[in-house]
């Protein structure tokens, strides 16, 4: 009877990331019967940190769009999905290492996105705010069903890359070199990103468009392009994450869901429109994540997340670095 | 009421009323002149999700409030109904009543901090709320977790509403469907639907205008919710089982609805049942067909054919099939008189 | 014949951040008057407008209407306490007919939609849109607009009415259509506060006038009064000298 009970967003793979690369038992604790070290809280709030900086990636495209056009973007996680499929693809029939496919995966997506903003975005931009929801919903439809018949519902991963397995283990804690390394290029982006939009003529127009888009015109910035820039990079970050993700992390039709929803609710934290919210954000998040998995039951680790953000939205829809609302 | 009363007279008189006997006619007396029980389960469907959809209308297309969480209130009206099936052998009839109660006190508290959260935040918002909801019910097992609930063997009669056939279903169905119309048509052309629109349309106008938005947007939100639950209750009565991810279920359930009512047209008042008449039997058959004839690698192609046709809506008719009608002016050709009232004519 | 007074402020001042929009307002509205608003740009008359109307809070100050306190009240509270009012952008729900929109406002003084559309009704004959009632509002140009606002916040039947730049965007005919139309109004016993920039209008038709600047009030007095009065005279072109 089920018309789409398979695109159901399952529970099933809401695991702790550090699983996968870090078999440490302290994580494993369902809250009251182990006593909870205070090795165990450091590493949590490592990994919280390192998976952040992915977070902050993700979210800081979010608020790049976000900024600039107004619009929100339901689609935003699949494009993620996207990257990661294609990273998996290159790594299964050309060998090519996931952290060097980033800039492939930056490039593919931000045509994409362009594409999409050209397309799609850019019909239902005066639209009244039904048809946006719609638009957008309907682009995440489109692409994540259409991976689904590609690639069907199982999740693919890479596997066997030489260095999954190697960890560093300063002062007892556990760090895997993946991870550091997912870090470090996500640090090395943003911080890209950062000196785009803060020393070149087009980084700095476009902070202009996201603060005041008559002035902007009347200064001689062309808007269609400022659009189009801004959602091909922020949809353009998106897919380095998903290249990033796929290096450690299973990819499926349905993992742009999560990330989505996180996102959102990261961007709204750290204030809509403000890259810098979303930085941090991004990082409170995954630490906030790997907290709430040590402490306490890590089924419920979505609920929890999700509640804050309706929280959120309720007491502070500017959040906490942003002064635009709507 | 008594205006909208006086007004559903006038337009009973019009050649309306004689489309309305003839569609009634057939579909009453579909069952028995075809035997086909698909066909009949389809339509029972198709009116279960124009039930919610026109529900879920109240809030989106009538008060400006876009729920993508509707999921929740036809889950706690589905498991309300089960539960006291389950538990206390309460019948169903009573049970959907229960639920729609349940469902609608559910709306009503939730109404009171979401009302404050405008368009975009409100369907992201309810989105993270469907969400929460769905993961609460996986993980609670005292009503049954994820493996959820089943009614026990019970003797196929109309006091348990449990039938094989889906014939009684699909009566039981469209007797509801009619009764909620019914409601739905007094309450949108009365004081409430005045104000409601009137904040979809401009929360700040409606303001000077002495309207309560918060009050208002409340209503909208219990009385959707309490339709909704209904529908709910009609779900686990008919199907016999629940568990959260179909009756909780984000895609299954509340981007269905909304689909359903976007693609029919949120604008209108029955738009949302057309959209389910043109859209479930859709659905319904090209996964059977696709299914029978390509087997399970293609599922999928039907949903992506739905986004497809989401997007065209957005584009080209974003007031759905009935806008579309309604500008081509058939409405008012087939009803001869001058359309007065919200939405009418130039 | 003292007149009693309708609306009292006391005191009213806004801050935005560290600009005062309204310093410590303080004046009546007379039960009757014909009451004029003025100030050069950014006076702080439409904010003393949207913080008598419940728009905004103000930080400090009363507002007394017919004896009853409504500082800080929400707008719809204001409304119903008989205290009607126009936009300076006129906001018609444009996706109704011109009779709905009335009918939307009389329903607060009806108790049934029929007898709202009978009000509205009248309220649309009154303004001279009654043959267009079945129009979309959206089809209505912006003279036929802010006639259309009129008749809503007519059909609040309110004690006092509030106008925010009424006669904004309109030419000189449609201008005086309209003062025609406010002098009728105000002579079937309505009180009106009118904010306006339109010096003509607004000196023509009202009986007192006050004038803000820069939040506070700068000038009180007929419009024969003011208009000569050195500082309002200042106020509006800089310097004396400048003449």
């Amino acid at each position: 009877m089920n018309i789409s009970s398979d695109t159901d967003s399952r529970n099933g793979y809401g695991n702790v990331f550090i699983h996968k690369a870090c078999k440490n038992e302290a994580e494993n604790s369902y809250g009251g019967q182990v006593m909870v070290s205070a090795m165990a809280i450091a590493q949590a709030v490592i990994s919280g940190l390192l998976i952040g900086s992915l977070y902050s990636l993700i979210s800081m495209g979010l608020a790049l769009i976000w900024g600039v056009m107004d619009i929100v973007n339901f689609a935003h996680g699949d494009f993620m999905m996207v990257a990661g499929y294609l990273t998996c693809i290159l790594f299964d029939y050309a060998g090519v290492d996931p952290l060097l496919s980033v800039p492939v995966a930056f490039a593919v997506t931000f045509v994409l996105g362009i594409l999409t903003q050209r397309f799609v975005i850019d019909r239902v931009l005066e639209a009244p705010p039904v048809s946006q929801i719609f638009a957008t919903f309907a682009l995440l439809m489109i692409i994540r069903n259409t991976a689904l018949l590609i690639w069907g519902p199982k999740p693919t991963t890479i596997t066997g890359l030489w260095y999954a397995e190697l960890v560093f283990r300063p002062y007892g804690l556990t760090l895997s070199l993946i991870h550091i390394l997912i870090a470090v290029i996500c640090m090395v982006t943003t911080a890209i990103l950062y000196i785009f939009i803060t020393r070149t003529y087009t980084g700095i127009a476009l902070r202009a468009t996201s603060q005041n888009r008559l002035a902007a015109r009347l200064l001689g910035i062309d808007i269609r392009k400022m659009y189009l820039l801004a959602f091909g990079i922020g949809v353009g970050l998106t897919g380095i994450g998903g290249a990033l993700l796929a290096s450690f992390y299973y990819i499926f039709p349905e993992v742009g869901a999560r990330f989505c929803m996180l996102s959102f609710m990261i961007v709204v934290l750290g204030g809509f429109g403000s890259l810098f919210g979303a930085l941090v954000g991004g990082l409170a998040i995954g630490v906030l994540e790997e907290l709430s998995a040590l402490l306490v039951n890590p089924a419920l680790k979505d609920a929890i997340a999700f509640g804050i953000f309706i929280l959120i939205l309720l007491f502070k829809p500017t959040g906490l670095f942003g002064g635009r609302e709507t | 009421m008594s205006e909208a009363l006086r007004k559903l007279k006038m337009e009973l008189k019009g050649p309306l009323s004689l489309i309305l006997l003839a569609v009634t006619g057939i579909l009453i007396t579909l069952p028995l002149l075809v035997r086909n029980p698909f066909l009949i389960n389809t339509l029972m469907l198709s009116f279960l999700f124009g039930f919610a959809a026109l529900a879920w209308n109240l809030m989106a297309g009538y008060t400006g409030l876009l729920s993508f969480g509707h999921a929740v209130f036809f889950g706690i009206g589905a498991y309300t109904t089960m539960i006291l099936l389950l538990w206390w052998r309460i019948t169903p009839w009573i049970g959907m009543l229960a639920a729609g109660v349940t469902a609608g006190l559910v709306g009503f508290v939730i109404g009171i901090p979401f009302t404050r959260l405008r368009s975009h935040w409100f369907a992201l918002g309810t989105l993270a709320l469907g969400e929460v909801v769905q993961i609460i019910f996986i993980n609670w097992r005292a009503v049954g977790g994820a493996r959820g609930l089943e009614t026990p063997i019970m003797p196929q009669c109309l006091y348990w509403l449990n039938f094989v056939d889906p014939t009684v279903h699909y009566y039981v169905i469209m007797g509801l469907l009619g009764v909620e119309l019914f409601i739905l048509y007094l309450i949108v052309n009365g004081r409430i639907g005045y104000y409601l629109q009137a904040i979809r349309e401009d929360e700040t106008a409606a303001m000077a205008l002495g309207i309560n938005p918060f009050k208002y947007k409340l209503i909208s939100i219990t009385i959707s919710a309490f339709l909704t639950g209904i529908a709910g209750g009609f779900y686990t009565a008919r199907f016999g089982y629940v568990d959260p991810f179909s009756v909780f279920g984000m895609m299954y359930i509340s981007i269905n609805i909304s689909i359903i009512g976007i693609l029919g047209g949120i604008y209108s008042l029955i738009g949302p049942l057309i959209g389910a008449l043109v859209f479930v039997p859709a659905a319904e058959y090209t996964r059977a067909y696709i299914g029978s004839h390509f087997g399970a690698r293609f599922y999928g192609i039907h949903l992506v054919a739905f986004g497809i046709i989401l997007l065209a809506v957005c584009f080209i008719v974003p007031d759905g099939i009935m806008g579309w009608v309604e500008r081509r002016g058939y409405i008012r050709a087939i009803l001869g008189h001058g359309e007065e009232g919200v939405g009418g004519g130039e | 014949m003292a007149s009693k007074s309708l609306l009292s402020v006391r005191g009213l001042t806004k801050k935005f951040g560290g600009l005062v929009a309204v310093n410590n307002v303080s004046f009546d509205v007379r039960d009757g008057e014909f009451l004029g608003l003025i100030g050069p740009n950014g006076a702080g008359k439409t904010t003393t407008f949207n913080l008598i109307c419940g728009f905004l809070k103000p930080d400090s100050g009363r507002i007394v209407f017919m004896g009853k306190d409504i500082t800080g009240k929400p707008p719809h509270e204001v409304a119903k306490a008989g205290i009607g009012r126009t936009f300076q952008i006129v906001r018609p729900f444009l996706n109704f007919t011109v009779l709905d929109n009335v009918v939307a406002a009389a329903l607060m003084r009806a108790d049934s939609v029929g007898e709202a559309r009978e009000k509205a009704l009248k309220h649309l004959e009154f303004v001279g849109l009654y043959d267009k009632r079945n129009w979309k509002a959206k089809s209505l140009n912006i003279a036929q607009r802010k006639r259309l606002e009129l008749a809503k916040a007519l059909a609040l039947e309110p004690k006092l009415l509030l106008l925010d730049e009424a006669v904004a965007g309109l030419n000189p005919t449609e201008v005086d259509t309209l003062l025609e139309l406010l002098k009728e109004i105000h002579s079937s016993g309505k009180t009106i506060l009118m904010v306006e920039h339109v010096m003509r209008a607004v000196m023509s038709i009202s009986q007192r006038i006050i004038v803000l600047h820069h939040g506070s009030i700068i000038s009180e007095g007929t419009p024969k009064e003011v208009a000569n009065d050195p500082k309002v005279i200042e106020a509006y072109l800089g310097a004396r000298r400048v003449m």
